[in-house]
């Protein structure tokens, strides 16, 4: 899962971008309006944390570029205005939730998480596929009750896949979500990935489709 | 003077009028004279008309004579402007010697025997004023034509001088009129200076506009003394909160300040000051909104509806995952005394506690002047919510959870002069009743 942040205070961004890496998404960053809303223009992105008050561009202006040209992200606002004129007006403008500084860092990787689901059309925090459970919320996959352990990359491109279950995932799609814009990872590093998580789960979910992708689904499914 | 000063404007429209009724009285005046000068110069030729009939003289054969002088010398003096002449229809009798062998035209007179004056030009090209009459001469009917011409110069010499005098006279007038208004405009507008120098004065030692003013600027000054005063209070609120928020933040920043210091902070505690510390700035802040609020939206009118759907959109993609409901139902004519920033306050506050605590409903309802919001939540009791109102009076950080929101409303609602009122609600939870 990858996730852009735009905030032009240098240090609040290293301190989100290290939390959700740690939490285990992909983060890009952006330092103000102009470019976070070039970026969320020509990326791929299962969320932004959005601030209002950025340099070159606010806030609701970006957000308001963004879903004029059908960028359909769900955006976390997250600023230091407090007033309900200024909340009202960043969900008129399309945002999707809405926390103010101070913050908690937890309080923020939750919601992203919870925005991701929800906008992949699962009201749970624990997704399920077949015998494996995967936690969003604690990063933890579970195959038949038992845990599994899985690097952070490895559980990137899992939630992903489980995100989008039942549904062909391209290899570029993949890439796009499970790495930052500054990666350039090698042609056969997702197939190596994705046969160490098929190991490791010991379950037959991940399904390779030659020359298209991937596909998750309960063993029952495949075909 | 600068360019647009009331000083300027009621000089500038005093003099305007004044140049129109002057121009206006001295047409009249002048006209009226030249009138009357051209009107006493035909009685006088009338009278020179009359010694001429008399010493007229017709023969038994209709020779005409005059038998004696008309009277003044200068009918004697060749062109000096002064002639008289007799004729018979085109055939001149006899004339003055001032006309030499010059011949008046002749206009016959429409009765015979009235007297008939007009304007004519004589033998040295000058402006004449002729005055002339028919009479019948003898009993065969003849009729004879009388004429008496003086020249115009001496009317015209006397309203030139006239009308000098007058021009001169209405420019005195004027000048001294004009005087009289800069005058009076400077001694009407002398206390509008005094209340400028007053307010110059009370940037730099502050208090209020002092001394009698006329009954027209006393209203001014009133409303003056108003802001002025609301201002201070404002400026005395805020140095309140800065000195309490001053106080309030030292504790937490001693507490911090220790824990960094030992050899192992204990992060619950640092996280648990900080807490403190953002829910103090959170109180501060609204409060502080809540209360420079009321002076921006005096006299706005916004329609609760507007802003109780968009907070209600807001809101839902807040709960998203919880599947609420919230209703809104706001009658067209709900309006809120305020400004939008105002009720989207007081609004969203509510709306966002009541969200908090609803097992599943939340609806807002607005008739006129009575604004509520109540849920199906077990919520807070109403018992409770005044308490929570009273932690947030108190400034009281340690309480957990919600209270805040409910104590801005209430600071809102104090300032607003509206009403806050508690109670249970018929869904089951929480209900808020604001009104006037």
């Amino acid at each position: 899962m990858r996730v852009l942040v735009v905030e032009d205070e240098p240090q609040l961004t290293l301190r989100l971008q290290q939390a959700l890496e740690a939490a285990g998404f992909a983060v890009d960053t952006a330092y103000d309006g102009e470019e976070g809303c070039f970026l969320g223009d020509t990326e791929s992105y299962d969320a932004v944390v959005l601030d209002l008050g950025l340099p070159k561009l606010d806030g609701i202006s970006v957000l308001g570029r963004w879903r004029e040209a059908g960028r359909a992200m769900p955006v976390l606002v997250l600023t230091a205005r407090g007033r309900w004129a200024d909340k009202s007006a960043a969900f008129a403008a399309g945002a999707d939730d809405y926390v103010t500084k101070p913050f908690e860092m937890d309080e923020v990787v939750t919601r992203i998480r919870a925005l991701i689901r929800r906008a992949a059309g699962h009201a749970s925090p624990e997704i399920v596929c077949g015998p494996v459970r995967i936690d969003t919320n604690g990063g933890r996959v579970a195959v038949d009750g038992m845990a599994v352990a899985l690097t952070a990359q490895e559980f990137r491109i899992l939630s992903y896949l489980a995100h989008h279950q039942g549904r062909v995932v391209g290899r570029g799609e993949l890439v796009e979500h499970v790495y930052d814009r500054n990666a350039d990872p090698e042609s056969n590093v997702l197939d190596v990935l994705v046969a160490r998580i098929r190991r490791k789960l010991k379950a037959e979910v991940i399904h390779t489709l030659r020359g298209q992708g991937w596909r998750m689904e309960p063993p029952a499914n495949a075909g | 003077m600068p360019a647009d000063s009331l000083r300027r404007r009621l000089i500038l429209g005093a003099g305007l009028w004044l140049a129109l009724a002057l121009a206006a009285g001295g047409a009249v005046l002048g006209h009226a004279f030249r009138d009357s000068a051209l009107h006493g110069f035909r009685e006088r030729l009338g009278a020179h008309l009359r010694s001429l009939t008399a010493a007229m003289e017709v023969g038994s054969d209709g020779a005409v004579d005059v038998i004696r002088p008309v009277g003044d010398p200068r009918f004697e003096q060749p062109y000096s402007g002064w002639y008289w002449q007799i004729s018979d229809g085109a055939e001149v009798r006899v004339r003055s010697r001032s006309l030499w062998d010059f011949a008046l035209p002749v206009s016959h007179a429409a009765i015979p025997g009235a007297l008939h004056a007009r304007g004519e030009t004589g033998p040295r090209g000058e402006a004449l004023e002729v005055v002339e009459r028919d009479i019948v001469t003898g009993d065969d009917g003849r009729l004879v034509h009388v004429a008496i011409a003086a020249s115009r110069a001496e009317i015209d010499a006397e309203v030139g001088r006239f009308d000098l005098l007058l021009a001169v006279s209405l420019g005195g007038l004027g000048l001294g009129l004009m005087a009289a208004v800069a005058l009076q405009v400077g001694y009407g507008l002398r206390p509008l200076g005094r209340l400028a120098g007053e307010l110059d004065g009370l940037r730099r030692r502050g208090g209020r506009i002092k001394g009698d003013y006329p009954a027209e600027v006393a209203p001014l000054v009133g409303a003056m003394n108003e802001v002025l005063d609301h201002d201070a209070r404002l400026i005395e609120r805020a140095r309140t909160h800065v000195g309490n928020l001053a106080h309030g933040l030292k504790t937490p920043l001693a507490v911090l300040e220790v824990e960094l210091s030992s050899p192992k902070p204990d992060r619950a505690v640092l996280v648990e000051q900080l807490r403190r510390l953002g829910r103090m700035v959170d109180i501060h802040l609204g409060r502080a909104r809540a209360q420079a609020a009321p002076a921006e939206g005096l006299g706005d009118r916004v329609a609760v509806a507007e802003v109780a759907g968009e907070i209600a959109a807001a809101l839902r993609r807040i709960h998203a995952g919880r599947g609420l409901a919230i209703e809104v139902d706001c009658a067209a004519d709900a309006l809120f005394a305020g400004s939008r920033d105002d009720l989207a306050e007081i609004l969203g506050n509510l709306m966002d506690n009541a969200c908090k605590w609803a097992a599943g409903r939340v609806l807002v309802t607005a008739r006129a002047a009575v604004i509520v919001v109540e849920d199906d939540g077990p919520g807070l009791s109403p018992d409770q919510a005044n308490a929570a109102v009273r932690r947030g009076a108190r400034l009281d950080e340690s309480a957990p959870g919600s209270g805040l929101g409910l104590s801005i409303v209430a600071d809102l609602c104090g300032l607003l002069g509206l009403s806050l009122d508690f109670s249970r609600s018929g869904l089951g939870g929480l209900r808020v009743e604001v009104g006037r």
